[in-house]
């Protein structure tokens, strides 16, 4: 062993760095984990175990995080930030995030379900004041627009019978971004609800938000559809 | 009774339900049959095949573990044991070494108690408190901070 660091010892640097990529080159799964650590560790006994370890493993461990966690990881260090958009893993997690937080499609034509199902603590939907109205904003996932038809619709209770009557509005001006995001209104009780999302650009590398205007008020976001 | 050989040539032996928990052992035992000279394993050294083989022991009565292959269903890394718990709070050193043993040797149970380790020190963190949990160096541009804000803009409360 000595005698192979002393002959590395008197290459030229060409060499050296030629005779390295050969030996990087030739290490096996667990030997370029070590070498990583060894790389990573700059003092202490901490490192960057998830960039050290065998992407097979940092993936696993990944898939145990949520994608607000995930968001997180991209942004401690352009190699966390490659690890996460490299492989499926963030896909899964948006995947996971979209099934908990769009509604079935068994609820899609009963309005009243939605409003229950948007409702639903556990989602933590999020009240934002809007104009007089009082609205609830959050993102739906693609399946909702397709499942929606592509259509905004907005749903009204009837004040003296208390009946949830559906409407759609079509039409591209409905969607204030209609490649990106959908909006979802509901006129409940309490004022406007309405849906957004980002759509395609959630796991995209280069996503680029386009804002999603507020609704005023229920009547003016119903008025639009005529 | 199994012999395993570690990198360091140090010998253990153990019952071979302990040994088939790992699937690398098991498939060697039913290709090769049983013998008496040691399986050698050149990736886990002396010291982490000690932790491994604790491991084993204390699951050999387990049931073989489930295949998650289900990419939509949420994984939990807030179910660990006490007893793995205790058993997995080492330094990152020997965490790597366990993660690297487990995945060498097919442990799956004994690979998701590290990997949800590691998850449980990223979860609910900031990008700065990871850093500094794993001695990371911050090494973005202005231009990419600005690039990576913009692309987790959407999930950002309004």
């Amino acid at each position: 062993m000595h005698e192979l660091a002393s002959r590395f010892a008197h290459l030229s640097q060409v060499d050296r760095l030629e005779c390295l990529r050969d030996i990087l080159g030739s290490l096996s799964l667990y030997e370029t984990a070590k070498a990583k650590k060894l790389l990573l560790r700059s003092s202490g006994e901490k490192f960057d175990i998830l960039l050290s370890i065998p992407e097979v493993i940092s993936t696993h461990t990944l898939s145990y995080l949520d994608l607000a966690d995930m968001r997180t990881c991209t942004q401690v260090s352009r190699g966390w930030y490659n690890l996460v958009h490299s492989n499926r893993v963030l896909h899964q997690a948006v995947k996971r995030h979209m099934a908990d937080s769009h509604p079935p499609p068994s609820l899609m034509h009963d309005t009243s379900a939605i409003f229950h199902w948007l409702n639903r603590r556990d989602l933590a939907w999020r009240r934002e004041s809007a104009g007089a109205s009082r609205v609830l904003t959050y993102r739906c996932p693609e399946q909702w627009r397709a499942a929606a038809g592509g259509l905004l619709y907005v749903v009204e209770r009837c004040s003296e019978c208390g009946r949830w009557n559906e409407d759609s509005i079509g039409g591209p001006s409905c969607f204030a971004t209609p490649s990106t995001a959908l909006r979802l209104a509901i006129c409940a009780e309490s004022g406007l609800v309405i849906c957004s999302t980002l759509l395609r650009h959630i796991p995209g590398i280069l996503a680029r938000r386009q804002k999603v205007h507020a609704v005023d008020s229920p009547d003016k976001q119903h008025n639009q559809g005529h | 009774m199994v012999k395993l050989q570690s990198s360091d040539n140090e010998e253990f032996e153990v019952g071979k339900n302990v040994a088939v928990q790992s699937v690398l052992i098991k498939n060697l035992l039913e290709d090769l049959g049983e013998s008496e000279e040691a399986i050698p394993l050149p990736n886990v050294t002396g010291k982490v095949l000690k932790k491994v083989i604790e491991y084993c022991e204390h699951h050999k009565d387990d049931p073989p573990p489930l295949r998650d292959d289900y990419d939509d269903v949420p994984k939990r890394s807030d179910d660990i044991e006490p007893w793995d718990e205790k058993f997995i709070k080492v330094d990152q050193e020997l965490l790597f070494e366990i993660l690297l043993a487990s995945n060498y040797m097919d442990i799956k149970p004994l690979l998701d108690l590290g990997c949800k380790t590691v998850a449980n020190m990223i979860r609910g963190k900031t990008p700065d408190e990871i850093r500094k949990a794993f001695n990371i160096v911050d090494d973005f541009t202005p231009e990419e901070k600005e690039q990576i804000r913009k692309e987790n803009e959407w999930a950002e409360d309004r």
